[in-house]
Protein backbone atom coordinates (compact mmCIF):
# COMPACT_ATOMS: atom_id res chain seq x y z
CA UNK A 1 0.00 0.00 0.00
CA UNK A 2 1.39 3.15 -0.90
CA UNK A 3 2.67 5.92 1.45
CA UNK A 4 1.23 9.10 0.72
CA UNK A 5 3.71 11.21 2.85
CA UNK A 6 6.58 9.44 1.85
CA UNK A 7 5.27 10.01 -1.97
CA UNK A 8 5.12 14.04 -1.27
CA UNK A 9 8.78 13.63 0.54
CA UNK A 10 10.17 11.80 -2.72
CA UNK A 11 11.56 8.74 -0.78
CA UNK A 12 8.59 6.16 -1.41
CA UNK A 13 8.28 4.57 -5.08
CA UNK A 14 5.02 6.05 -7.09
CA UNK A 15 2.48 3.19 -7.89
CA UNK A 16 2.07 4.80 -10.99
CA UNK A 17 5.87 4.39 -12.08
CA UNK A 18 5.52 0.86 -11.22
CA UNK A 19 2.28 -0.91 -12.36
CA UNK A 20 3.41 -4.43 -10.35
CA UNK A 21 4.31 -2.67 -7.01
CA UNK A 22 2.52 -2.86 -4.18
CA UNK A 23 2.13 -6.06 -2.20
CA UNK A 24 4.05 -8.23 -4.99
CA UNK A 25 7.44 -8.59 -3.21
CA UNK A 26 5.99 -10.08 0.12
CA UNK A 27 3.49 -11.99 -1.39
CA UNK A 28 6.67 -13.84 -3.89
CA UNK A 29 8.23 -15.29 -0.95
CA UNK A 30 5.45 -17.37 -0.02
CA UNK A 31 5.05 -18.53 -3.99
CA UNK A 32 2.04 -16.66 -4.66
CA UNK A 33 2.26 -13.87 -6.83
CA UNK A 34 -0.80 -11.17 -5.61
CA UNK A 35 -0.54 -8.23 -7.81
CA UNK A 36 -2.13 -5.38 -5.75
CA UNK A 37 -0.09 -2.28 -6.88
CA UNK A 38 -2.73 -0.24 -5.65
CA UNK A 39 -3.81 -2.32 -2.50
CA UNK A 40 -7.11 -2.91 -1.26
CA UNK A 41 -9.95 -1.75 -0.07
CA UNK A 42 -11.68 -4.37 2.83
CA UNK A 43 -12.41 -7.36 -0.04
CA UNK A 44 -11.74 -5.84 -2.53
CA UNK A 45 -8.18 -5.12 -4.54
CA UNK A 46 -8.29 -2.11 -5.83
CA UNK A 47 -7.99 -1.39 -9.79
CA UNK A 48 -4.28 -1.42 -10.91
CA UNK A 49 -4.55 2.38 -11.48
CA UNK A 50 -6.22 5.35 -10.45
CA UNK A 51 -7.62 6.71 -14.02
CA UNK A 52 -9.19 3.08 -14.38
CA UNK A 53 -10.10 3.64 -10.51
CA UNK A 54 -12.04 7.12 -11.38
CA UNK A 55 -13.70 5.79 -15.31
CA UNK A 56 -14.97 3.13 -13.46
CA UNK A 57 -15.86 5.98 -10.53
CA UNK A 58 -18.09 7.67 -12.75
CA UNK A 59 -19.60 4.45 -14.93
CA UNK A 60 -21.20 4.18 -11.37
CA UNK A 61 -22.37 7.52 -11.18
CA UNK A 62 -23.95 7.61 -14.57
CA UNK A 63 -25.74 4.63 -13.63
CA UNK A 64 -27.19 6.83 -10.46
CA UNK A 65 -28.41 9.03 -13.14
CA UNK A 66 -29.50 7.18 -16.28
CA UNK A 67 -32.32 6.22 -13.33
CA UNK A 68 -34.16 9.31 -14.09
CA UNK A 69 -33.23 9.34 -18.01
CA UNK A 70 -35.35 6.07 -17.74
CA UNK A 71 -38.05 7.95 -15.87
CA UNK A 72 -37.97 10.37 -18.74
CA UNK A 73 -37.56 7.81 -21.85
CA UNK A 74 -41.04 6.67 -19.34
CA UNK A 75 -42.86 9.91 -19.47
CA UNK A 76 -42.11 10.35 -23.22
CA UNK A 77 -43.68 6.76 -23.50
CA UNK A 78 -46.80 7.81 -21.80
CA UNK A 79 -47.35 10.97 -23.50
CA UNK A 80 -46.96 9.21 -26.73
CA UNK A 81 -49.41 6.46 -26.09
CA UNK A 82 -51.60 9.55 -25.04
CA UNK A 83 -50.86 11.03 -28.25
CA UNK A 84 -51.99 8.12 -30.01
CA UNK A 85 -55.03 7.63 -28.16
CA UNK A 86 -53.55 4.02 -26.87
CA UNK A 87 -53.79 2.55 -23.29
CA UNK A 88 -49.87 2.31 -22.09
CA UNK A 89 -51.41 -0.64 -19.75
CA UNK A 90 -53.43 -3.02 -22.41
CA UNK A 91 -51.50 -5.70 -23.80
CA UNK A 92 -49.20 -5.05 -26.24
CA UNK A 93 -46.56 -7.06 -28.79
CA UNK A 94 -43.19 -6.56 -28.32
CA UNK A 95 -43.29 -5.40 -32.56
CA UNK A 96 -45.99 -2.69 -31.86
CA UNK A 97 -44.81 -0.92 -29.25
CA UNK A 98 -41.10 -0.79 -30.44
CA UNK A 99 -43.17 0.66 -33.66
CA UNK A 100 -45.21 3.51 -31.70
CA UNK A 101 -42.08 4.49 -29.38
CA UNK A 102 -38.49 2.40 -31.07
CA UNK A 103 -37.55 5.54 -32.83
CA UNK A 104 -38.66 8.39 -30.18
CA UNK A 105 -35.45 10.68 -30.02
CA UNK A 106 -35.63 10.80 -26.25
CA UNK A 107 -36.39 7.03 -25.84
CA UNK A 108 -33.46 5.99 -28.63
CA UNK A 109 -30.98 8.59 -26.55
CA UNK A 110 -31.60 6.44 -23.00
CA UNK A 111 -31.03 3.36 -24.30
CA UNK A 112 -27.77 4.35 -26.60
CA UNK A 113 -26.23 6.17 -23.78
CA UNK A 114 -26.86 3.13 -21.32
CA UNK A 115 -25.29 1.03 -23.79
CA UNK A 116 -22.22 3.55 -24.31
CA UNK A 117 -21.97 3.41 -20.98
CA UNK A 118 -21.73 -0.01 -20.80
CA UNK A 119 -19.03 -0.40 -23.73
CA UNK A 120 -16.91 2.36 -21.59
CA UNK A 121 -17.53 -0.05 -18.61
CA UNK A 122 -16.12 -2.92 -20.36
CA UNK A 123 -13.30 -1.61 -22.50
CA UNK A 124 -11.64 0.59 -19.25
CA UNK A 125 -11.61 -2.88 -17.89
CA UNK A 126 -10.55 -5.37 -20.44
CA UNK A 127 -7.90 -2.64 -22.08
CA UNK A 128 -6.14 -2.73 -18.53
CA UNK A 129 -5.86 -6.25 -18.03
CA UNK A 130 -4.51 -7.29 -21.71
CA UNK A 131 -2.09 -4.62 -21.66
CA UNK A 132 -0.46 -7.03 -18.86
CA UNK A 133 -2.22 -10.38 -19.91
CA UNK A 134 1.00 -11.88 -19.17
CA UNK A 135 1.64 -10.96 -15.91
CA UNK A 136 -2.77 -11.30 -14.67
CA UNK A 137 -2.49 -14.85 -15.73
CA UNK A 138 1.06 -15.89 -14.44
CA UNK A 139 -0.75 -14.02 -11.12
CA UNK A 140 -3.88 -16.81 -11.44
CA UNK A 141 -1.29 -19.34 -12.20
CA UNK A 142 0.08 -19.16 -9.42
CA UNK A 143 -3.12 -19.99 -7.37
CA UNK A 144 -4.03 -22.20 -9.22
CA UNK A 145 -2.89 -25.24 -7.13
CA UNK A 146 -2.78 -23.37 -3.99
CA UNK A 147 -5.40 -23.45 -1.15
CA UNK A 148 -7.13 -22.93 0.88
CA UNK A 149 -9.99 -24.72 -1.35
CA UNK A 150 -9.51 -26.74 -4.34
CA UNK A 151 -10.33 -25.44 -8.50
CA UNK A 152 -11.01 -28.09 -11.07
CA UNK A 153 -10.43 -26.57 -14.79
CA UNK A 154 -11.79 -28.66 -17.66
CA UNK A 155 -10.00 -27.12 -20.91
CA UNK A 156 -10.97 -30.11 -22.62
CA UNK A 157 -14.86 -30.18 -22.05
CA UNK A 158 -17.46 -29.31 -24.32
CA UNK A 159 -19.04 -25.69 -23.55
CA UNK A 160 -22.62 -25.40 -25.32
CA UNK A 161 -23.42 -22.44 -27.40
CA UNK A 162 -26.30 -21.72 -24.83
CA UNK A 163 -23.31 -20.63 -22.25
CA UNK A 164 -20.87 -18.51 -25.16
CA UNK A 165 -23.33 -15.60 -25.50
CA UNK A 166 -21.80 -11.81 -24.37
CA UNK A 167 -24.08 -11.87 -21.51
CA UNK A 168 -24.53 -8.24 -20.42
CA UNK A 169 -22.23 -7.53 -23.63
CA UNK A 170 -19.28 -8.05 -21.67
CA UNK A 171 -16.61 -9.20 -23.79
CA UNK A 172 -16.12 -12.85 -24.63
CA UNK A 173 -19.04 -13.41 -22.01
CA UNK A 174 -18.28 -15.62 -18.98
CA UNK A 175 -16.33 -18.25 -21.15
CA UNK A 176 -14.49 -16.72 -23.86
CA UNK A 177 -11.98 -14.03 -21.97
CA UNK A 178 -8.98 -14.43 -19.69
CA UNK A 179 -9.69 -12.22 -17.67
CA UNK A 180 -13.76 -12.53 -17.57
CA UNK A 181 -13.77 -13.03 -13.92
CA UNK A 182 -11.68 -9.46 -13.37
CA UNK A 183 -14.02 -8.01 -16.14
CA UNK A 184 -17.20 -9.53 -14.50
CA UNK A 185 -15.88 -8.53 -10.45
CA UNK A 186 -14.80 -5.01 -11.58
CA UNK A 187 -17.35 -4.32 -13.79
CA UNK A 188 -20.47 -5.36 -12.22
CA UNK A 189 -19.59 -3.44 -9.16
CA UNK A 190 -20.64 -0.51 -11.19
CA UNK A 191 -24.13 -2.38 -12.04
CA UNK A 192 -25.24 -2.75 -8.13
CA UNK A 193 -25.33 1.31 -8.14
CA UNK A 194 -27.88 1.28 -10.95
CA UNK A 195 -30.28 -1.22 -9.27
CA UNK A 196 -29.84 -0.38 -4.97
CA UNK A 197 -28.01 3.26 -5.19
CA UNK A 198 -24.86 1.53 -3.97
CA UNK A 199 -21.92 -0.82 -4.81
CA UNK A 200 -21.23 -4.24 -4.23
CA UNK A 201 -17.48 -3.37 -3.37
CA UNK A 202 -17.08 -5.84 -0.11
CA UNK A 203 -19.57 -8.26 -1.08
CA UNK A 204 -21.98 -6.73 1.01
CA UNK A 205 -25.21 -7.87 -1.29
CA UNK A 206 -24.21 -11.37 -1.75
CA UNK A 207 -22.91 -11.92 1.95
CA UNK A 208 -26.63 -10.69 2.73
CA UNK A 209 -28.36 -13.14 0.73
CA UNK A 210 -25.87 -16.02 2.15
CA UNK A 211 -26.82 -15.57 5.23
CA UNK A 212 -30.80 -14.69 4.95
CA UNK A 213 -30.86 -18.15 3.43
CA UNK A 214 -32.77 -20.47 5.61
CA UNK A 215 -31.39 -23.89 7.15
CA UNK A 216 -32.83 -26.96 6.59
CA UNK A 217 -35.78 -28.08 8.57
CA UNK A 218 -32.97 -30.35 11.00
CA UNK A 219 -30.81 -27.42 10.83
CA UNK A 220 -27.97 -30.11 9.53
CA UNK A 221 -25.60 -27.93 7.06
CA UNK A 222 -22.43 -29.94 5.91
CA UNK A 223 -22.18 -29.53 2.40
CA UNK A 224 -23.21 -26.74 0.00
CA UNK A 225 -23.12 -25.83 -3.55
CA UNK A 226 -23.08 -22.50 -4.80
CA UNK A 227 -24.67 -23.71 -8.61
CA UNK A 228 -23.89 -21.29 -11.64
CA UNK A 229 -21.32 -19.24 -9.37
CA UNK A 230 -19.47 -17.07 -11.39
CA UNK A 231 -17.07 -15.78 -9.52
CA UNK A 232 -18.52 -17.39 -6.08
CA UNK A 233 -19.33 -14.13 -4.35
CA UNK A 234 -22.41 -16.03 -2.54
CA UNK A 235 -19.82 -19.21 -1.98
CA UNK A 236 -17.79 -17.22 0.07
CA UNK A 237 -20.79 -15.92 1.86
CA UNK A 238 -21.96 -19.15 2.30
CA UNK A 239 -18.74 -20.71 3.56
CA UNK A 240 -18.28 -17.37 6.07
CA UNK A 241 -21.32 -18.26 7.78
CA UNK A 242 -21.12 -21.66 7.48
CA UNK A 243 -17.32 -22.16 8.29
CA UNK A 244 -17.49 -25.93 9.09
CA UNK A 245 -19.35 -27.07 5.86
CA UNK A 246 -17.42 -27.94 2.61
CA UNK A 247 -18.37 -25.46 0.42
CA UNK A 248 -18.60 -26.09 -3.20
CA UNK A 249 -18.82 -23.28 -6.33
CA UNK A 250 -19.94 -24.40 -9.94
CA UNK A 251 -19.83 -22.29 -12.96
CA UNK A 252 -19.18 -23.27 -16.60
CA UNK A 253 -16.78 -20.01 -17.11
CA UNK A 254 -13.09 -21.48 -16.65
CA UNK A 255 -11.88 -17.75 -16.53
CA UNK A 256 -14.97 -17.17 -13.59
CA UNK A 257 -13.80 -20.30 -11.16
CA UNK A 258 -10.15 -19.64 -12.17
CA UNK A 259 -10.78 -16.15 -10.92
CA UNK A 260 -13.28 -17.30 -7.51
CA UNK A 261 -10.17 -19.97 -6.70
CA UNK A 262 -7.85 -16.76 -6.57
CA UNK A 263 -9.85 -14.55 -4.67
CA UNK A 264 -10.78 -16.91 -1.92
CA UNK A 265 -7.59 -18.22 -1.04
CA UNK A 266 -6.72 -14.33 -0.79
CA UNK A 267 -9.78 -14.66 1.48
CA UNK A 268 -8.38 -17.56 3.19
CA UNK A 269 -11.92 -19.08 2.50
CA UNK A 270 -12.02 -22.80 1.90
CA UNK A 271 -14.01 -23.20 -1.22
CA UNK A 272 -13.83 -25.88 -3.70
CA UNK A 273 -14.00 -24.22 -7.53
CA UNK A 274 -15.18 -26.71 -9.91
CA UNK A 275 -15.74 -25.72 -13.77
CA UNK A 276 -18.87 -28.23 -14.57
CA UNK A 277 -22.49 -27.64 -16.04
CA UNK A 278 -25.09 -26.24 -14.44
CA UNK A 279 -27.54 -29.47 -15.95
CA UNK A 280 -24.66 -31.82 -15.28
CA UNK A 281 -22.76 -31.68 -12.36
CA UNK A 282 -21.32 -34.51 -11.53
CA UNK A 283 -22.07 -34.84 -8.17
CA UNK A 284 -24.01 -37.80 -6.69
CA UNK A 285 -27.36 -38.11 -5.46
CA UNK A 286 -28.43 -36.42 -2.32
CA UNK A 287 -25.08 -34.78 -1.90
CA UNK A 288 -26.05 -31.59 -0.86
CA UNK A 289 -27.95 -29.67 2.44
CA UNK A 290 -27.93 -26.44 0.28
CA UNK A 291 -28.07 -25.77 -3.01
CA UNK A 292 -28.50 -22.35 -3.76
CA UNK A 293 -27.89 -20.01 -7.04
CA UNK A 294 -27.51 -16.44 -7.31
CA UNK A 295 -29.36 -14.72 -10.37
CA UNK A 296 -28.30 -17.76 -12.86
CA UNK A 297 -31.48 -18.87 -14.46
CA UNK A 298 -32.19 -15.97 -16.03
CA UNK A 299 -28.87 -16.23 -18.11
CA UNK A 300 -30.51 -20.16 -19.50
CA UNK A 301 -32.48 -21.07 -21.69
CA UNK A 302 -35.86 -22.09 -20.20
CA UNK A 303 -35.20 -25.69 -21.43
CA UNK A 304 -31.95 -25.72 -19.46
CA UNK A 305 -33.36 -24.12 -16.65
CA UNK A 306 -35.66 -26.94 -16.48
CA UNK A 307 -32.19 -29.64 -16.55
CA UNK A 308 -30.90 -27.59 -13.76
CA UNK A 309 -33.98 -27.80 -11.21
CA UNK A 310 -33.92 -31.48 -12.06
CA UNK A 311 -30.57 -32.09 -11.36
CA UNK A 312 -30.40 -29.57 -8.25
CA UNK A 313 -33.15 -31.99 -6.98
CA UNK A 314 -31.17 -35.16 -7.79
CA UNK A 315 -28.30 -33.47 -5.88
CA UNK A 316 -30.00 -32.25 -2.88
CA UNK A 317 -30.40 -34.81 -0.11
CA UNK A 318 -34.24 -35.36 1.12
CA UNK A 319 -34.54 -32.35 3.64
CA UNK A 320 -32.51 -30.31 2.29
CA UNK A 321 -33.29 -27.62 -0.62
CA UNK A 322 -32.80 -25.20 -3.70
CA UNK A 323 -33.06 -21.51 -3.55
CA UNK A 324 -32.45 -20.14 -7.07
CA UNK A 325 -32.22 -16.37 -6.34
CA UNK A 326 -33.63 -14.72 -9.38
CA UNK A 327 -35.32 -11.80 -10.91
CA UNK A 328 -39.21 -12.07 -10.11
CA UNK A 329 -41.09 -13.84 -12.51
CA UNK A 330 -43.73 -16.43 -13.26
CA UNK A 331 -46.29 -15.97 -10.50
CA UNK A 332 -44.29 -13.73 -8.57
CA UNK A 333 -43.85 -11.72 -11.76
CA UNK A 334 -44.79 -7.96 -10.61
CA UNK A 335 -48.54 -7.82 -11.59
CA UNK A 336 -48.76 -4.54 -13.59
CA UNK A 337 -46.22 -4.41 -16.72
CA UNK A 338 -46.45 -0.66 -18.16
CA UNK A 339 -45.70 -1.23 -22.66
CA UNK A 340 -42.39 1.04 -21.75
CA UNK A 341 -41.91 -2.09 -18.96
CA UNK A 342 -42.47 -4.67 -21.63
CA UNK A 343 -39.90 -2.36 -24.46
CA UNK A 344 -37.34 -2.34 -21.69
CA UNK A 345 -37.53 -6.11 -21.04
CA UNK A 346 -37.20 -7.41 -24.50
CA UNK A 347 -34.39 -4.22 -24.97
CA UNK A 348 -32.14 -5.53 -21.72
CA UNK A 349 -32.95 -8.51 -23.69
CA UNK A 350 -31.83 -7.60 -27.30
CA UNK A 351 -29.41 -5.57 -26.95
CA UNK A 352 -27.95 -5.74 -23.32
CA UNK A 353 -27.00 -9.07 -24.00
CA UNK A 354 -29.20 -11.23 -21.87
CA UNK A 355 -29.62 -13.88 -24.54
CA UNK A 356 -32.05 -15.44 -22.48
CA UNK A 357 -34.12 -13.04 -19.83
CA UNK A 358 -36.64 -13.33 -22.56
CA UNK A 359 -37.81 -16.62 -21.91
CA UNK A 360 -36.88 -16.53 -18.62
CA UNK A 361 -39.43 -14.38 -17.73
CA UNK A 362 -42.18 -16.10 -20.21
CA UNK A 363 -41.51 -19.36 -18.02
CA UNK A 364 -43.47 -21.06 -15.05
CA UNK A 365 -40.71 -20.49 -12.88
CA UNK A 366 -42.14 -22.35 -9.53
CA UNK A 367 -43.86 -24.36 -11.73
CA UNK A 368 -41.16 -26.23 -13.10
CA UNK A 369 -39.05 -26.26 -9.64
CA UNK A 370 -42.48 -28.01 -8.54
CA UNK A 371 -42.49 -30.50 -11.91
CA UNK A 372 -38.60 -30.86 -10.62
CA UNK A 373 -39.99 -31.85 -7.32
CA UNK A 374 -39.07 -29.57 -5.01
CA UNK A 375 -41.43 -28.22 -2.92
CA UNK A 376 -42.35 -24.77 -2.50
CA UNK A 377 -42.03 -22.97 0.59
CA UNK A 378 -43.83 -19.49 0.50
CA UNK A 379 -43.09 -18.34 3.91
CA UNK A 380 -39.45 -18.56 3.54
CA UNK A 381 -37.14 -15.36 3.15
CA UNK A 382 -36.79 -13.29 0.47
CA UNK A 383 -32.67 -13.57 0.54
CA UNK A 384 -32.58 -10.49 -1.77
CA UNK A 385 -34.45 -7.64 -1.75
CA UNK A 386 -36.98 -7.52 -4.39
CA UNK A 387 -36.49 -10.49 -6.23
CA UNK A 388 -39.11 -12.78 -4.28
CA UNK A 389 -38.88 -16.29 -2.72
CA UNK A 390 -37.69 -19.42 -3.98
CA UNK A 391 -37.42 -21.88 -1.49
CA UNK A 392 -37.48 -25.42 -2.83
CA UNK A 393 -37.51 -28.50 -0.30
CA UNK A 394 -36.62 -31.56 -1.36
CA UNK A 395 -38.63 -34.28 0.78
CA UNK B 1 -25.97 -12.79 -33.76
CA UNK B 2 -22.42 -13.22 -34.29
CA UNK B 3 -20.34 -16.57 -35.25
CA UNK B 4 -18.19 -18.17 -32.59
CA UNK B 5 -14.89 -16.30 -32.44
CA UNK B 6 -11.80 -16.44 -29.77
CA UNK B 7 -9.70 -14.05 -27.60
CA UNK B 8 -5.97 -13.26 -27.86
CA UNK B 9 -3.53 -11.97 -25.42
CA UNK B 10 -0.43 -11.18 -25.39
CA UNK B 11 0.71 -14.07 -23.54
CA UNK B 12 1.73 -17.85 -24.42
CA UNK B 13 0.33 -18.99 -21.22
CA UNK B 14 -2.94 -20.86 -20.97
CA UNK B 15 -5.88 -18.73 -20.22
CA UNK B 16 -8.71 -21.34 -19.58
CA UNK B 17 -10.97 -19.48 -22.08
CA UNK B 18 -12.74 -21.24 -24.83
CA UNK B 19 -14.61 -19.75 -27.90
CA UNK B 20 -17.90 -17.25 -27.70
CA UNK B 21 -20.73 -16.07 -29.17
CA UNK B 22 -20.35 -12.14 -30.23
CA UNK B 23 -22.61 -9.61 -29.50
CA UNK B 24 -23.67 -7.97 -32.29
CA UNK B 25 -23.55 -4.56 -30.62
CA UNK B 26 -21.30 -2.77 -32.58
CA UNK B 27 -23.95 -2.55 -35.04
CA UNK B 28 -26.52 -0.70 -33.46
CA UNK B 29 -28.16 1.80 -34.55
CA UNK B 30 -30.40 3.72 -32.48
CA UNK B 31 -31.11 7.65 -33.56
CA UNK B 32 -31.08 7.03 -37.17
CA UNK B 33 -27.77 7.52 -38.40
CA UNK B 34 -24.67 5.15 -37.34
CA UNK B 35 -22.75 8.82 -37.02
CA UNK B 36 -25.14 9.81 -34.15
CA UNK B 37 -24.80 6.92 -32.35
CA UNK B 38 -21.15 7.63 -32.83
CA UNK B 39 -20.98 10.70 -31.57
CA UNK B 40 -22.82 9.74 -28.39
CA UNK B 41 -20.51 6.68 -27.85
CA UNK B 42 -17.88 9.45 -28.40
CA UNK B 43 -19.71 11.81 -25.89
CA UNK B 44 -19.91 9.40 -22.94
CA UNK B 45 -16.23 8.61 -23.19
CA UNK B 46 -15.33 12.23 -23.02
CA UNK B 47 -17.24 12.57 -20.34
CA UNK B 48 -16.09 10.05 -18.44
CA UNK B 49 -12.47 11.06 -19.04
CA UNK B 50 -13.30 14.56 -18.25
CA UNK B 51 -14.47 13.20 -14.51
CA UNK B 52 -11.41 10.73 -14.18
CA UNK B 53 -9.53 13.79 -14.65
CA UNK B 54 -11.01 16.01 -12.48
CA UNK B 55 -11.06 13.04 -10.09
CA UNK B 56 -7.46 12.89 -10.34
CA UNK B 57 -7.48 16.82 -9.93
CA UNK B 58 -8.81 16.54 -6.44
CA UNK B 59 -6.64 14.06 -5.09
CA UNK B 60 -3.83 15.71 -6.20
CA UNK B 61 -5.58 19.04 -4.21
CA UNK B 62 -6.16 16.91 -1.54
CA UNK B 63 -2.65 15.62 -1.16
CA UNK B 64 -1.05 19.40 -1.85
CA UNK B 65 -3.37 20.71 1.45
CA UNK B 66 -1.88 18.30 3.62
CA UNK B 67 1.48 19.92 2.47
CA UNK B 68 -0.22 23.31 3.39
CA UNK B 69 -1.16 24.14 -0.55
CA UNK B 70 -4.73 24.73 -0.03
CA UNK B 71 -8.12 25.26 -2.51
CA UNK B 72 -8.56 28.86 -1.39
CA UNK B 73 -4.67 29.32 -2.70
CA UNK B 74 -5.53 27.63 -5.97
CA UNK B 75 -8.24 29.79 -6.87
CA UNK B 76 -6.92 32.67 -5.92
CA UNK B 77 -4.01 31.41 -8.23
CA UNK B 78 -2.58 33.99 -10.93
CA UNK B 79 -0.93 32.74 -13.71
CA UNK B 80 2.91 34.11 -14.74
CA UNK B 81 2.41 35.31 -18.21
CA UNK B 82 4.87 32.44 -19.03
CA UNK B 83 1.91 30.67 -17.97
CA UNK B 84 -0.35 32.14 -19.63
CA UNK B 85 1.01 31.86 -23.02
CA UNK B 86 1.44 28.32 -22.73
CA UNK B 87 -2.14 27.76 -21.28
CA UNK B 88 -3.70 29.89 -24.16
CA UNK B 89 -1.25 27.53 -27.22
CA UNK B 90 -2.96 24.46 -25.37
CA UNK B 91 -6.42 25.97 -25.29
CA UNK B 92 -6.23 27.08 -28.37
CA UNK B 93 -5.00 23.29 -29.32
CA UNK B 94 -7.54 21.81 -27.21
CA UNK B 95 -10.81 24.38 -28.33
CA UNK B 96 -9.88 23.36 -32.21
CA UNK B 97 -9.57 19.38 -32.07
CA UNK B 98 -12.75 19.45 -30.32
CA UNK B 99 -15.13 22.09 -32.22
CA UNK B 100 -13.58 22.29 -35.43
CA UNK B 101 -14.68 18.95 -36.69
CA UNK B 102 -18.41 20.37 -36.03
CA UNK B 103 -18.29 22.93 -38.56
CA UNK B 104 -17.48 20.78 -41.25
CA UNK B 105 -19.96 21.06 -44.49
CA UNK B 106 -20.04 18.21 -46.10
CA UNK B 107 -22.53 17.78 -48.92
CA UNK B 108 -21.15 14.94 -50.98
CA UNK B 109 -23.07 11.86 -50.73
CA UNK B 110 -21.47 8.43 -51.00
CA UNK B 111 -22.09 7.53 -54.41
CA UNK B 112 -21.01 11.31 -55.89
CA UNK B 113 -18.48 10.28 -58.53
CA UNK B 114 -15.00 12.35 -59.17
CA UNK B 115 -17.00 14.83 -62.48
CA UNK B 116 -20.46 14.68 -60.65
CA UNK B 117 -19.86 17.69 -58.10
CA UNK B 118 -22.70 19.91 -58.88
Amino acid sequence: MINRRSLIAGTATLAGTSTLAGREAAAATEGLLDLEPRGSLGRMERMPDLMLESLHDYTAGFRKWHREASRMAGQRVMQIFKENGIDPNAPRSTQEVLELIGKDPVVAMSGRLWLSNQQVTWSAIEDRFNAEADRYLEEMESYDKRGPGTLELNPEMTIPDHTAYEIHIQPGGYVGHPFAGHLYHYGTNSFYHGIYGEGNVQDEIHAGSANKLPLPADGKVKRILDLGCGIGQLAQGLKARFPDAEVWALDIGGPMVRYGHMRSVDLGLDINFVQRLAEDTGFPDDYFDIVASYLAHHEMPEAVSKQVFAEAHRITRPGGYYYPIDFRSGRQARRRRTAYGEFRRWWDHRWNGERWSYEFHGMDFEGEMEKAGLILQPDAPEVLRGFGIRHGVKV
Amino acid sequence: MGSKTSIDVDSGRPTYASDFIKHDIEEAVFLGHPALDNLVNTVLALSAEVWANRRRGRIVEALLKEQGITAEMIENYRPSAEDEAEWDADRARFVKATLRPLMRNGRLPIETDYDDKS
